[in-house]
């Protein structure tokens, strides 16, 4: 294959830093979020899931209760969650930037910029 | 206490909780296996099992397919294939079809959830086809990768298993491959699935990408593809705490149980099982949306 260059690490020419960070980033999250859902729903299960339904929208219960402590920390895992992947592109941008690819940070930075697009839309529909 | 109907039998709710959880691990696990996530399971599962709205389907697992695709950076089986750039450019495209979908699918069908089940059978169809008649197929060695491809540093190696070393292969036609990307970003949005159905074929076919890499890059993009969706739903109040909660949970452990049973389970042999699987979810959910089933 004449034209191509030769790729420094397998699967791709990523630095192998910014692979393990990515990774870092990816276990932390989930990590954090999995302890949160866990010990959210384990404690509303210990006050018996009074007034619960499976569809209860986000946010607190009955403010104040044992149930809204397990709600929070429910919703906050979930938040947690969905944001770990947000975050994953940031730590690529900062990383590409620091590296001075401005190409692959201007990527990631779209992709950064798309997700905070679909938080602004989102509150506007 | 706190009680739901299951098909029409009244259950306490965390009974319902243990049911939606082990449903979740059943999901992750095939759908690791197999490499095209579990909500294609999921979704009906929660519709016709438990009685809730489509939407909150789809959000529960929109944040399962983020579960699923975070967890398997803590899986060892799959890292090494993943070509960064390649998911980083095409993420682009899948970030910007998923907040497309999502808005689609909580405004203009916020009211339609019949539409939704209808077409969400439609889908499950296209992907039942896939897994009979969708085949690896080889890199075509010799062919120039894309000028594009190149100059973003798309191209990649992977080892050779048996002749040692590893094999460079270049990536092709990837205007066409952010197409089909958006696409699937749509799909997951108005869906709640991850896309790999759509972006594994699209990439091994038309990208000229190894069916591995290919698997492997999808899994790390649908995180980023699920969140446009999941950022939509969770903001407009669609995502319920009881049902996302197990199913993210069931969903992680049985997709890291998968990962590490690749390997060592003959994944050829359980596409039949999970076609059936997926054709009976949908033929549940048709029959629900054509008001058959309570």
């Amino acid at each position: 294959m004449t034209g191509v260059p030769p790729a420094s690490a397998v699967g791709g020419e990523a630095p192998t830093d910014l692979a393990s960070g990515v990774r870092s980033v990816l276990v932390g999250g989930i990590v954090v979020s999995a302890v949160l859902l866990i010990v959210g729903v384990l404690l509303w299960a210990s006050v018996g899931f009074d007034d619960a339904t499976l569809t209860a929208p986000v946010g607190p219960v009955a403010p104040g209760s044992l149930d809204a402590w397990a709600a929070d920390l429910v919703y906050g895992g979930l938040v947690i969650l969905v944001a770990t992947p947000i975050a994953r592109v940031a730590y690529a941008t900062r990383t590409f930037a620091r590296l001075g690819d401005r190409t692959y940070a201007a990527v990631t930075a779209m992709v950064l910029a798309l997700l905070v697009l679909t938080v602004i839309l989102g509150y506007l529909r | 206490m706190a009680t739901i109907a299951i098909l029409g039998i009244v259950v306490p709710l965390a009974v319902a909780l243990v049911l939606l959880l082990v449903i979740a691990v059943g999901a992750g696990a095939l759908g690791s296996l197999l490499g095209l996530g579990g909500g294609l399971v999921l979704v009906p599962a929660i519709v016709v099992l438990f009685g809730i709205d489509i939407h909150f389907a789809i959000a529960a697992s929109l944040v399962s397919v983020i579960a699923t695709s975070s967890g398997a950076a803590t899986s060892r089986a799959e890292p090494g294939y993943v070509n960064l750039r390649l998911a980083m450019f095409l993420e682009t495209a899948t970030a910007a079809g998923g907040l497309a979908g999502a808005l689609v699918a909580v405004t203009v069908l916020a009211a339609r959830s019949d539409v939704l089940e209808l077409a969400f059978v439609a889908v499950v169809g296209v992907a039942a086809v896939y897994m009979f008649v969708g085949r690896e197929r080889d890199i075509r060695r010799g062919v120039p990768a894309h000028p594009l491809a190149v100059r973003l540093g798309l191209v990649g190696e992977i080892p050779r298993p048996f002749a040692g070393g590893n094999e460079r292969y270049g990536v092709i036609h990837p205007w066409s491959g952010l197409g089909v990307s958006g696409l699937a970003g749509v799909a997951s949005g108005l869906f709640g699935i991850g896309g790999g159905l759509i972006k594994v074929p699209a990439m091994n076919a038309l990208m000229n990408v190894p069916m591995r890499v290919a698997t492997a890059t999808s899994t790390l993009m649908i995180g980023v593809t699920a969140a446009a969706g999941a950022l939509v739903y969770l903001i407009v109040g669609d995502v319920g705490l009881l049902v996302a909660a197990p199913t993210a949970l069931g969903t992680l452990a049985g997709s890291r149980w998968g990962a590490r049973a690749r390997d060592r389970i003959p994944v050829r042999q359980l596409k039949p099982l999970f076609a059936a699987v997926i054709v009976a979810a949908a033929v549940s959910l048709l029959a629900q949306a054509l008001g058959v089933l309570p």
